[in-house]
């Protein structure tokens, strides 16, 4: 018997999520058991079976997420261009005052 | 690290809500409790389609002969996704089968009763699923994570074993006196098991499913959120509960009820139920007639390989 | 339509009916007991689907007769259903809720007798797409796209079990040897079919799928060399079986005594109750 890791995406267009795991003798019944394990209720759009060998797991969390600073890879390390833009905002009605005078 | 320290660490992160996966590393005792645990559920799904299979040919008309031959198919589903489990935790189910048959691995109090009626099989899926729903969905926040999804699953589908069971009972509440007399007649037999249901109210201290985050709720806790739930339900429809001392007391905010004879649950749990060597005879007659086709299924990959 | 044409019409939407429950209640007993907990799944979704077009067909029935489709599944006399007897006789072992629980419970034979019910059953619903009722040809056109599946898993288990394991192939074997009779009784037809291809509600009447079925069926022996009770002469099928029928008429054996009176146990409490 062989295992085999399902995947289903439940709508058009979204992600394929894994749902779990069948076991089957052949590919043919593997089909027909995730069918019925994972769609009795019109809940999968489509399915994906893998075999449970194929799947290389990845848990190193050093190496998922290193410990040194990557946030300048995320929109989190900009909010400081909120500030520059209201002072160069600031900048130019200083500048307008100083050659129009004040209005 | 040593395993003492490992086991602390580990235990640290569960208390912190962290999730483990079945490729993480977990202490032994943790990855004992947590197959016998999820072996029993998964053994009370499969043991639990026996009571009610028996009325899979008998239901009164099309439409509940589907819908109870779905529920009970959708028992045996959860019985496979929640055995997948305890193969991943490393026991095969050839011996998850032995075990089961022979006595040695237990199955829920409720599946060691007979059923005598189509009035059983309403109150069975309205107010056992039910009792199960509180249950099942307090482990949705397992500490082991396969084990939760697995959880809201089986909870999205026993929603629909709810509605299927409350419709049969009220169907039959608003029919004839002899239709009525069936829910009345079930609700009266299964009331004793639905209390000793969610098991004796060991103090949260004591209990280790507890600590280790395999359980997330104590056993009186979920009773006193089945009463909160279905008293007032039943009750609204004419039934009456068989228990003169069942009451709501607004003080302390709890229910009062009859003590059940929690020895008399453990008689039952450990094969001494009405049914039990019934159930599990059927069980290894099954299992039996059909171990030839397990072997025709490995003999032809053999062939294939 | 004529009366005649009626009568005969709705007997043959019935015939089709219970054919089709009668399956699925048997199929449906495997739900808890199957070989294999994925395969219960599997084979209990495929008995409700049996049973879903038995729904079909007696609502098609029910609106000629004027009756409610439940009535007619299970409320009419025992004698009055025409299911063919390949398909009433139980497969599981059966619960006592006293311990002494019957055994003989035969995957061999579920298996076989559902692969070769649905390739005969896969013939009838074709020459019911073209059907004059626009309703039963749309019918058939849903059926079939479930019962396509259905043949697959018939596919798949006739192989394993003819060559899966020297038991395997035996228990398979003495199965096909004791329902061969009632394999041909599949082809009895019911009163009136010929008036039924007249005027087009079918294609063709039940017996003229016999040697189609068997053009289909032979292939699926002769790949694993299984025993085949007959042989090609020219153009002409010799069998050294015969039929046994009796089931378009009402007839039955034990196993319809023991079904009718569990199908029908709970709602003879209350017939015209609602449930």
């Amino acid at each position: 018997m062989h295992v085999w890791e399902v995947f289903r995406q439940e709508q058009e267009g979204e992600p394929m999520v894994h749902v779990g795991s069948v076991v089957a003798p052949d590919r043919e019944r593997a089909r027909e058991y995730a069918r019925d394990i994972y769609s009795r209720r019109y809940e999968a759009y489509r399915l994906w079976l893998v075999p449970r060998e194929a799947v290389v797991e990845i848990t190193d969390l050093d190496y998922l997420q290193p410990p040194i600073d990557r946030t300048y890879r995320m929109g989190v390390a900009y909010r400081v261009t909120v500030e520059k833009r209201r002072q160069i905002k600031r900048m130019f009605e200083d500048l307008a005052k100083e050659v129009y005078g004040e209005s | 690290m040593t395993y003492e320290e490992r086991v602390e660490t580990f235990r640290k992160r569960i208390k912190e809500g962290h999730k483990v996966e079945a490729t993480d590393w977990m202490p032994d005792e943790y990855r004992a409790r947590l197959l016998k645990f999820i072996e029993m559920h998964a053994n009370s799904e499969l043991m639990g389609a026996l009571p009610e299979r028996d009325w899979i040919l008998r239901a009164p008309s099309l439409h509940r002969k589907l819908a109870v031959t779905a529920k009970i198919q959708d028992e045996v589903g959860h019985a496979q996704l929640l055995y997948r489990l305890v193969e991943d935790l490393g026991k095969p189910r050839e011996k998850i089968f032995e075990d089961l048959v022979q006595g040695r691995t237990k199955f829920h109090n409720v599946f060691h009763y007979p059923t005598h009626s189509w009035g059983d099989v309403g109150i069975i899926a309205w107010l056992v699923d039910g009792a199960a729903v509180i249950s099942q969905g307090a482990l949705q926040r397992s500490s082991y994570a396969p084990y939760g999804r697995t959880m809201r699953r089986i909870c999205w589908e026993e929603a629909f074993h709810l509605k299927h069971g409350e419709d049969i009972v009220l169907t039959a509440v608003m029919g004839t006196e002899r239709q009525k007399r069936l829910m009345q007649e079930a609700l009266e037999r299964w009331w004793e098991p639905l209390m000793m249901f969610h098991g004796p109210p060991t103090p949260p201290e004591k209990d280790k499913d507890l600590a280790w985050g395999i359980k997330t709720k104590p056993n009186e806790q979920l009773r006193q959120e089945f009463l909160s739930t279905y008293v007032r339900k039943i009750q609204e429809i004419g039934l009456k509960i068989p228990d003169p001392k069942l009451k709501f007391d607004s003080d302390t905010g709890r229910w009062s009820y009859t003590e059940p004879d929690w020895d008399k649950l453990y008689a039952i749990v450990t094969g001494n139920g009405p049914a039990s060597k019934q159930r599990l005879s059927f069980r290894r007659l099954s299992l039996e007639e059909t171990a030839w086709v397990r072997r025709a299924i490995l003999g032809e990959r053999a062939q294939a390989a | 339509m004529s009366p005649e044409l009626k009568e005969a019409y709705a007997r043959y939407l019935l015939t089709l009916a219970d054919d089709e429950i009668v399956i699925g209640y048997r199929d449906s007993e495997w739900t808890g007991v199957a070989p294999v907990i994925e395969e219960d799944v599997a084979f209990s979704s495929l008995a409700q689907d049996e049973i879903g077009h038995a729904r079909l067909y007696y609502t098609l029935a029910g609106q000629r007769l004027g009756k409610d489709p439940d009535h007619l599944a299970l409320l009419r006399p025992k004698e009055g259903y025409y299911h063919a007897r390949l398909l009433e006789d139980r497969t599981t072992p059966k619960y006592d809720p006293g311990g002494d629980h019957q055994g003989g419970g035969d995957w061999a034979k579920a298996v076989a007798r559902r692969f070769l019910y649905d390739l005969f059953d896969d013939l009838r619903v074709e020459g019911l797409l073209s059907s004059a009722d626009p309703e039963l040809a749309g019918a058939a056109e849903k059926i079939r796209r479930e019962e396509k599946y259905h043949l697959r898993h018939g596919e798949a288990w006739w192989r394993t079990l003819a060559v899966g394991s020297v038991e395997a192939r035996e228990r398979l074997e003495a199965a096909l040897e004791a329902i061969w009779p009632d394999l041909l009784g599949l082809f009895e037809p019911a009163p009136g079919e010929e008036a039924l291809v007249e005027a087009g509600l079918i294609a063709r009447t039940t017996d003229a799928l016999l040697d189609p079925w068997l053009e289909r069926i032979y292939p699926y022996f002769e790949a694993h060399a299984l025993p085949f009770p007959g042989e090609k002469a020219g153009a002409e099928w010799r069998l050294g079986v015969e039929a046994r029928t009796g089931g378009r008429q009402g007839i039955h054996g034990p196993g319809w005594d023991e079904l009718y009176e569990e199908m029908t146990m709970v709602r003879r409490l209350e017939p015209e109750g609602t449930w």
